[in-house]
């Protein structure tokens, strides 16, 4: 091979242009540069991260609509106000305006789309006066007879009602039970009308509130990560995501009957209460019955 | 150039420099890897521009590599039927004449079994080259179990006619000035091999010395290919004979990591074949007998005998020394002791210790620094492709498969809101789906390097081979870099490695 060695050389040459040339250009674009349409002019870009539960949905900037679904990498933006929509067939829309600024990446991760029919369903025609949730089970107290204690067993991964029977000491809730959540290394904290998290490095400077929306909260549960709640106030149960900070989004599930708990089952994402007229136990589907990592 | 090519016996002066350069490649190693980890914790938007960089620089070199890779096979299948006996009778009027050339073969040998040698033995003797020209020295070992003197007398009793001769040199241990390596059995089997070819006056200059590792196993054309480049080569005695190795002895005995990792060593060898101006000598090779008096043998502390008596002979000649590649192939054994622990422990030691070549660096460092015979650019052109291997050895796998991941991994706040954090995952994965090009070249080729003989299953074989490959990464990190991070580690600390010989298991027959 007595060609190898100018081979070598033309090669080798060749190479370290397309390094000189594909380097700073990989690294500019990396950082967020490109070329202004129009003006020949290197700008700074951002970005919008979009994921949702359920994946798929389609994206909307401005009346433009991205080819690409959820989830999706909204390159090359110049800077300015975007407003971002994202609307998968089944499930609310979801909006947002966007502010891009050069090189940084705005982050909507993991948004929760919540189902337009979520599914109602009665599941006893018998009365209850309150719920009782077991602690890590999928299983619930139906009183039917607070006086009495007279109760019956609710089977939630089966749906089934249990014969009635005497509680074994099943006390009543008279106020909230847990007012104090440890997730990973944060502390929820709710109270009447607020739900935050405790500051890790200032807890001496108070909660951080995100939602400060509430009446009369007595329940809340997480649905998925620390941004969406399912809230006990007032006799109804909200939908509180708290994905855009400083505006939560709250929506109104469904009426319960005044001073009953409701049980969510992050199996199956759904969500067991008593109807305020007649105090029956329904069912609703909060979380898509798509599985999902996230669930 | 008389340079002492030992670190033994040093002034004061050349100690210290010594020792700063035995110290550079680790610190250099450990700098990086360290560097790199802390920026991207600190700085992980810088750390993630030098990935991104290093990358995209990996990638070209990956290319480049696999150009001269694929160029260096169809080669070596071109050259595969060549007649090279036809050629040399085709040369006309050669000096020394063909029938006066003489190989000198040394085997040396420590742990190995008759198992292990008789192969060799038995390819050297049937190859196409008459055997009459052919000296073999059995380089034993003082401290070599009796069995395995045993052995190798037997052996040279049993092949006693086949040769122009074969002996058994049994070298005494503990020497003054050596240390417990290959090179100073080796070069008192050359010294017993120079004393034979004077009483018998056989010319050093018409004498080719191969040093073998004892499982190597020759083609049947191999010496009459050395010979016909060794009579067309201009200047015989300042040159080098390098063949490619291939490790098939055992190929599918062998664990699957180590049979990817020594495929991967036949191809470095096959792509540094291209380049013969930067090629280094490297496992079994051969040289003119004379040049290898000249320079004083083999260095007889120094573990990585094989290239360094390359840069031995590249200092005594003053820079007017090369390597001629020799596009035919010798075979060896994988490492295999039977156990998948013991093959583990058993590579990664193959491995350190192929690494422990890094103790050249300070030696041939020395020596251009006294040496003003050789061009500037010269030495420094040996010198950092010398410095630049090794530290590419012990950081490049590291850096690929888990340092350039660390500035996403550990991303703070700040980091994670920035257009870098989304992009360079996204870059470093393109690239990576580039350099996929050049795995699939490497695993076509590495299916068609292969031995043809039979096998049992072969596609399966052959199947499970291509996803060995895809393992690399895991690999590399293991048995590359880490045993060469290893090697720098002690060389930089002072701690200097002895020889030790691979461990053998006989070979299957494979029918």
């Amino acid at each position: 091979m007595g060609h190898t060695p100018i081979l070598h050389k033309v090669i080798f040459y060749v190479f370290v242009a397309v390094y000189l040339v594909t380097a700073p250009v990989t690294v500019l674009y990396a950082l967020g540069y490109i070329l202004k349409p129009g003006s020949e002019r290197l700008v700074k870009t951002g970005l919008i991260s979009l994921s949702t539960f359920p994946a798929g949905a389609a994206v909307y900037l401005g009346k433009s609509r991205f080819t690409e679904r959820t989830p999706v990498l909204l390159r090359d933006l110049l800077p300015g106000r975007y407003s971002v929509q994202l609307k998968l067939k089944g499930h609310e829309n979801w909006s947002v305006l966007a502010r891009v600024r050069p090189g940084e990446a705005v982050a909507f991760e993991k948004i929760l789309l919540l189902p337009n029919d979520l599914s109602f369903r009665e599941l006893s025609e018998h009365s209850f006066e309150q719920i009782i949730p077991l602690e890590k089970k999928d299983s619930l107290w139906l009183v039917e007879d607070k006086k009495t204690g007279e109760c019956r067993l609710f089977d939630a991964a089966r749906e089934a009602l249990g014969p009635s029977a005497h509680a074994p000491a099943v006390p009543l809730p008279e106020r909230p039970a847990e007012r104090f959540e440890e997730i990973g290394r944060r502390t929820l904290v709710w109270t009447k009308n607020n739900i935050g998290f405790l500051r890790d490095r200032r807890p001496a400077a108070g909660p951080e509130w995100l939602f400060r929306g509430g009446d009369n909260i007595t329940q809340v549960f997480r649905l998925f990560n620390d941004r969406y709640f399912l809230v006990n106030d007032s006799a109804r149960i909200l939908f509180v995501g708290l994905e855009i900070p400083g505006e939560p989004r709250v929506r109104k599930i469904a009426d319960i009957r005044r001073g009953t708990l409701f049980h969510y089952v992050p199996s199956s994402g759904r969500i067991y209460y008593l109807d305020p007229p007649r105090g029956r136990l329904y069912r609703a589907q909060v979380l898509s019955e798509r599985k999902t990592a996230l669930a | 150039m008389n340079f002492a090519f030992t670190r033994a016996g040093l002034s004061p002066r050349e100690r210290a420099l010594e020792r700063f350069f035995e110290i550079l490649p680790g610190a250099v190693s450990w700098s990086l890897l360290a560097g790199m980890t802390l920026l991207s914790f600190r700085r992980p938007l810088l750390a993630a521009v030098f990935i991104i960089l290093f990358d995209l620089y990996w990638l070209l070199r990956l290319f480049y590599v696999t150009i001269f890779l694929v160029l260096s096979y169809l080669e070596l299948e071109r050259r595969k039927d060549t007649d090279w006996l036809g050629k040399i009778r085709g040369m006309g009027a050669v000096s020394p004449e063909f029938s006066e050339l003489v190989h000198l073969v040394i085997l040396p040998i420590a742990s190995e079994s008759r198992a292990v040698l008789e192969p060799s033995i038995r390819s050297f003797a049937s190859g196409r080259l008459p055997a009459k020209q052919i000296l073999v020295v059995l380089a034993v070992e003082g401290r070599a179990a009796e069995a395995i003197r045993c052995d190798a007398q037997a052996l040279a009793r049993e092949y006693a006619g086949r040769f122009l001769e074969i002996f058994v040199a049994v070298h005494p241990d503990g020497l003054p000035g050596e240390a417990r390596v290959k090179g100073a059995n080796a070069t008192f089997a050359a010294k017993e091999a120079a004393r034979y070819l004077e009483r018998r006056k056989v010319p050093f200059e018409n004498v080719v010395v191969s040093c073998f590792d004892s499982d190597t196993v020759a083609g049947p054309e191999y010496f009459a290919c050395l010979s016909y480049h060794f009579l067309a080569c201009p200047d015989r005695l300042r040159a080098s004979f390098q063949p490619i190795p291939v490790y098939h002895n055992n190929v599918w005995q062998a664990p699957g990591y180590a049979r990817v990792l020594e495929m991967g060593s036949s191809f470095f060898q096959l792509t540094e074949a291209t380049y013969p101006e930067k090629l280094v000598t490297f496992s079994s090779h051969s040289m003119s007998f004379q040049a290898l008096v000249d320079v004083g043998y083999w260095p007889v502390d120094i573990v990585s005998d094989d290239s360094a008596i390359y840069w031995k002979a590249f200092i005594h000649y003053d820079g007017d020394y090369r390597v001629v590649p020799l596009y035919t192939t010798l075979s060896m054994d994988i490492v295999h002791t039977g156990s998948w622990r013991g093959d583990l422990l058993a590579v990664y030691k193959q491995k350190r210790r192929w690494a422990w070549g890094v103790e050249n660096f300070p030696i041939v460092m020395r020596a251009f620094l006294a040496n003003g015979r050789i061009p500037f650019v010269r030495k420094c052109a040996y010198g950092s492709k010398l410095f630049e291997g090794h530290i590419a050895w012990a950081t490049w796998p590291l850096l690929l498969a888990v340092i350039g991941w660390l500035p996403a991994l550990l991303a703070a706040r700040e980091f994670s809101s920035s257009v870098m954090y989304y992009s360079a995952p996204r870059i470093t994965a393109i690239i990576f789906n580039i350099a996929s090009l050049s795995l699939v070249t490497t695993i076509v080729l590495s299916l068609r390097l292969l031995p043809a003989r039979k096998v049992r299953n072969p596609l399966w074989k052959r199947f499970g081979h291509v996803l060995e490959w895809l393992c690399i990464p895991v690999t590399a990190v293991l048995f590359s870099a880490l045993p060469a991070l290893d090697s720098q580690t002690r060389l930089m600390l002072g701690r200097y490695m002895e020889f030790q010989a691979t461990e053998h298991r006989p070979r299957k027959r494979i029918s």
